[in-house]
């Protein structure tokens, strides 16, 4: 009688397997045609731009929301967006936007000075708490509404990234009438704009979905007007599993992915189905800042010398699989105002390394293989968060570090607070951290004396000078000449290791013909995209 | 009636117990959402903290605690503190997902696990027994990640049988429920395995034996009721140990749910959404142990309860 | 019973000798000859960054056993204590014990991992504890479970009868009848033990890094699974072949 229980548990099972194989309808195709899957690799704690900041929420936002500039996508200059015209004042202090008329919002509220107003007194509420948007705004005081269509916005000293920030979905317009409907926790469900595509719903955890404005006609330049085959209904899905984003491409269950693993990508490459977009993401590289408040790191031979002793190339062979290009400075090459000059100021040279090491006094006195100093042990402790592949290219440095001599130990955190504990803490001589953006005053948190994201310590009156002064001036040459001073005294002082520049490894079945990424790197324009039919 | 109302009552006080313990055991954490977010975006010190004030991250911990557990009184389990959503609302929409799956996961694996133990249990010998060992072996100790990938590789892109990301529709479901059922039904076959095959030897089976009862009913009227009883124990752990394997499945898979849910809210150190889980696990708990309890009283009224 | 003894003998010997049985440095990185298929030099081939996976499973069985070993001390001696008291001592005893393992299950798994490794610092030891913790409460359940199920048998009952004390029931029936469950659980704490281990360090709340370790392996090997298959396989083979041994053993321990 047990065997024939046993024998009945096997027989449901077998059931269950033969339902599982039935072949019943693959999945129910939409009705819609020229209908995708976008495949997001982690999901926002929150999706209402005006109040989150992950870079994640900007890639379906970025086709809802038009913004009053726009960054063109091949020369990243600032062209019309929601604002025809713009100009500033000669103090810098004021910005007045002539904006476009006969715009629509998705739900029919006609876009003026007054839907700006209404999206300039949310983001700066404090009930909004916006974790992002408020502070791109930098020195805002308030606006003007000169008339209908024009709006002046008002800045307690200049500012000149200001426009680079109002380019950005963060930025992007919403419907008043929608704002004023839905509290702050729940517009992020009824989000309204003016973009190419209409927001169609949100299910946490599990999709968005957005479907063609047919009413678009207001574009920017770039934009072109839909086509037959143009991608009409877009659901964003989360793939927070890194292996498994290839798998779906491969199965058709997506059509666009981002961030592959950098080996899957390289597996991907024989395949005919799918095309490779790799997309240079501006901003700092991938980086550890280094400590110069901490022996060893306080000396800048020392500094210099592990720069010297990194061998990026292979770093980038063996973990990027070639997909990223060497990182030189502060900022990675598709920034603004990157400064070619810092290309090579730390070629990999074991000479140069242990030259100034030896310069410094260090030496191996008791034949342990690792230097020391006045009989102290030399040790550079590394702080390594768990994103990025920053565990495996740690794990290559420390084995790099021990040819010239360098004992590393490496600190794994598990999570972004757990490294700022460890900061606090201030027994680290290097930490991975840095942050993307197109404008390079993203460097003034990071390096101005005592700023919140200064983990290098260093604080020098001229840098912070520098600094200041490139975010006030607004002239184009000026600026340029500032930043190039700014990254030249960064790399005198070593006081970054850059790896590489970041690369979104995108990837896309071979019928979805093109789609573009704006400057920054992160954000998709899929106006423009088509769905070639199946040949 | 009394009986129900200590029930009842105990299953508040493991409620409270949970949710203090999960309480006081994120407070020893450093940080939290907030500071986390702003930080790295640069945002000065002071701001930061006004932030934190105004979210009452700065009070004293024991305010912070008994304001919390006035709100669950109340009804009120507080709001995200990155996405600002009740944390009624975001774990109501994500629980049926994880149900379902669960579920589903728990049936596959309480029919094979059974199945498993009670074959291994009767020491047929031979072929069939090697399999089940090493079912049994692979179940335990192959992680779900592993088996998931293979799974997906091997039935949505080499076969393209399956989808293997989204849940919309019941052919999402099978690759999921299968490799998170396979995973869970190891145990639940090496409890009944043991179980089994200690009642066969036990000296009640060999008097009904000797009292000339027939081999059917010495077998289903005592070894099976007497053996599968810690089975049961074990189906209601596993039950809830689900949401520990809810985290990767649904990762794997792209399915919404409770498990990436408490991934997110853990590692973002969201303590509100983490503390409303905490107290959806132990209500589940204290009901699956409750429902225990009774299956087992009814397999062997001698219990008590 | 000679095939587990065998094997796990053999698991053991290969593990302990390590330094003797491989010239070469588990740590030892070597980009230029990463994912190197099995040959000669490398008779598992390399990992990403070009280590030798031959190496890595011997030295990485030393960290995998003595973390899940520790696991399941720190599950099995207090979760089997609560247990049988809970399931031989007095009714609010029962209820009392009953209520914290529940409450201990509801606090989940991963903030408790966080917690610890917080306090005490990485390490195998911390990360037992981290893995142990979360598994005393099943344990406990599954003991009370089968306590539960050998009371009522007639002759312990009798027992009671009789007059013997609690003690010597516990000691001469209770514990002996039980035990086949307990060693059955017991190898299943063992197996989720290293599962889990592992499932912590991929999420950044592991050992050292770099440090080899089986289930870390075993993750790596997944994300590179089409195009170095052999770095997961031989890992995971040991993990099954060890599982099963330890497993087949306890289950004729329990019967003795």
């Amino acid at each position: 009688m047990l065997r024939r229980a046993a024998v009945w548990s096997w027989w449901t099972f077998a059931l269950y397997l033969l339902t599982a194989c039935l072949p019943i309808a693959q999945s129910q195709e939409s009705a819609t045609t020229n209908r995708i899957v976008y495949g997001l690799t982690l999901e926002p704690s929150g999706f209402d731009p005006h109040i989150n900041r992950s870079s994640e929420l900007g890639i379906p936002l970025r086709q809802v929301y038009d913004t009053l500039v726009y960054r063109d996508p091949t020369t990243d200059a600032i062209v019309a967006g929601l604002a025809t015209e713009w100009s500033i004042s000669e103090d810098g202090l004021t910005y007045t936007f002539k904006l476009r008329e006969g715009v629509t919002f998705h739900d029919g509220t006609p876009f003026n000075a007054e839907a700006v107003a209404a999206n300039l007194d949310r983001i700066t509420s404090a009930e909004t708490a916006s974790q992002r948007s408020v502070f791109m705004l930098g020195p805002y005081s308030g606006y003007t509404i000169v008339d209908a269509y024009t709006i002046q916005i008002i800045l307690s000293e200049p500012y000149s990234p200001l426009l680079d920030s109002f380019a950005q979905v963060y930025l992007g317009i919403a419907s008043p009438a929608a704002l004023s409907e839905y509290s702050d926790n729940r517009y992020q469900f009824h989000q309204v704009g003016t973009g190419p595509f209409i927001f169609v719903e949100y299910v946490p955890k599990d999709r968005i979905v957005l479907r063609r404005n047919p009413n678009y006609t207001w574009g920017p330049a770039f934009y072109q007007p839909p086509t037959d085959q143009s991608v009409n209904e877009i659901e964003f899905r989360f793939f927070t599993d890194p292996p498994t984003r290839s798998l779906a491409l491969e199965s058709d269950e997506a059509q666009v992915m981002g961030e592959l693993l950098p080996t899957d990508a390289r597996t991907l490459t024989g395949n005919s189905g799918v095309q490779l977009l790799p997309v240079s993401i501006p901003g700092q590289p991938m980086q550890f800042l280094i400590n110069t408040k901490l022996f060893p790191t306080d000396n800048r031979a020392v500094r210099q010398a592990l720069l010297f002793g990194t061998n990026r190339n292979e770093i980038i062979d063996a973990v990027y699989q070639r997909f990223s290009p060497v990182a030189w400075g502060p900022l990675s090459a598709s920034t603004l105002y990157y400064n070619p000059e810092v290309n090579s100021l730390y070629n990999y040279d074991l000479n140069q390394a242990n030259a100034l090491l030896q310069s410094a006094g260090y030496s191996d006195s008791n034949g342990d293989g690792f230097l020391d100093i006045g009989g102290a042990e030399v040790e550079v402790k590394v702080i390594v968060p768990p994103w990025g592949l920053i565990p495996q290219v740690a794990e290559l440095i420390q084995d790099q570090w021990r040819t010239i001599g360098i004992r590393t130990t490496l600190d794994p955190v598990p999570t972004f607070t757990a490294l700022l504990a460890e900061v606090e803490k201030g027994e680290y001589n290097l930490v991975a951290f840095d942050t993307a953006g197109i404008d390079p005053s993203l460097l003034n948190t990071f390096f101005m004396t005592g700023a919140s994201n200064n983990f290098t310590g260093f604080g020098d009156a001229n840098l912070d000078n520098l600094l200041l002064e490139a975010e006030h001036q607004t002239d184009d040459n000026a600026r340029r000449a500032l930043y190039a001073e700014v990254q030249r005294v960064i790399m005198n002082e070593a006081l970054v290791l850059p790896i590489r520049d970041y690369v979104n490894l995108n990837a896309s079945n071979a019928r979805l013909q093109g789609l573009t990424f704006d400057p920054y790197g992160w954000f998709p324009l899929l106006n423009n995209a088509v769905l070639l039919s199946e040949s | 009636m009394i009986a129900l109302i200590q029930r009842i009552g105990f299953m508040l006080g493991i409620i409270w117990l949970a949710v203090t313990l999960a309480f006081f055991a994120l407070r020893v954490l450093p940080g939290d959402a907030i500071q986390s977010q702003l930080v790295q975006g640069g945002v000065d010190a002071t701001v930061i903290e006004e932030r934190r004030a105004e979210q009452g991250l700065t009070d004293p911990v024991g305010i912070q605690y008994l304001r919390f557990l006035t709100g669950i009184l109340r009804g009120d389990f507080g709001y995200s503190l990155l996405s600002r959503e009740a944390v009624s609302e975001m774990i109501a929409r994500s629980l049926l997902p994880t149900a379902t799956l669960a579920l589903g996961a728990l049936i596959l694996a309480t029919v094979l696990g059974i199945a498993l133990g009670v074959i291994g249990a009767l020491r047929m010998g031979g072929g069939l027994s090697i399999v089940t060992r090493l079912l049994i072996s692979l179940s335990v100790s192959t992680p779900i990640y592993y088996t998931g990938t293979l799974a997906i590789y091997i039935f949505s892109v080499l076969l393209g049988w399956f989808p293997s990301a989204g849940a919309s529709s019941f052919n999402h479901f099978i690759l999921p429920v299968s490799v998170l059922g396979f995973h869970t039904a190891g145990s639940i076959a090496r409890v009944t395995q043991a179980n089994v095959s200690e009642v066969l030897d036990a000296e009640f089976i060999r008097v009904a034996r000797a009292k000339g009862l027939r081999e059917r009913d010495v077998i289903l009227r005592h070894a099976l009721r007497a053996g599968l009883l810690p089975v049961v124990q074990v189906i209601a752990l596993q039950a809830g140990f689900l949401l520990s394997g809810a985290v990767i499945t649904e990762s794997l898979f792209v399915r919404p749910g409770l498990g990436r849910l408490l991934l997110d809210a853990t590692l973002q150190q969201d303590y509100p959404l983490v503390q409303g889980i905490v107290v959806l696990a132990a209500i589940t708990y204290a009901v699956l142990n409750m429902l225990a309890d009774i299956v087992r009283l009814l397999l062997d009224p001698r219990i008590r309860i | 019973m000679r095939v587990p003894l065998l094997i796990l003998g053999v698991i053991l010997f290969f593990v302990i000798l390590a330094p003797v049985l491989t010239p070469l440095d588990p740590m030892k990185t070597n980009p230029t000859l990463q994912f190197q298929p099995p040959s000669g030099d490398n008779i598992l081939g390399t990992d990403s960054l070009g280590r030798d996976v031959w190496t890595r499973v011997l030295y990485g069985g030393q960290s995998t056993l003595l973390m899940a070993i520790f696991a399941l001390l720190i599950a099995i001696i207090p979760g089997v204590t609560l247990g049988l008291l809970a399931g031989t001592g007095q009714r609010w005893l029962d209820r009392m014990i009953g209520a914290l393992t529940s409450a201990l299950l509801a606090v989940p798994s991963l903030v408790v991992a966080l917690v610890v490794l917080t306090l005490l610092g990485r390490g195998i030891l911390s990360l037992s504890i981290a893995v142990g913790l979360s598994q005393i409460a099943p344990c406990a359940a599954v003991t009370r479970a089968a306590v539960q199920g050998v009371r009522s048998l007639t002759y312990i009952e009798a027992g009671y009868g009789l007059g013997a004390t609690r003690r010597r029931i516990l000691l001469r029936h209770i514990l002996p009848n039980i035990q086949p469950t307990l060693m059955a659980y017991a190898g299943v704490v063992f197996g989720y033990s290293v599962l889990n281990g592992a499932a912590l360090s991929f999420l950044g709340l592991g050992g050292e890094l770099g440090t080899p370790d089986w289930g870390i392996m075993l993750a790596e090997g997944r994300a590179a699974f089409r195009i170095a298959p052999w770095i997961g396989i031989a890992p995971g083979l040991a993990i099954t072949a060890t599982i099963w041994s330890v497993n087949t053993l306890a289950d004729h321990i329990g019967k003795r």
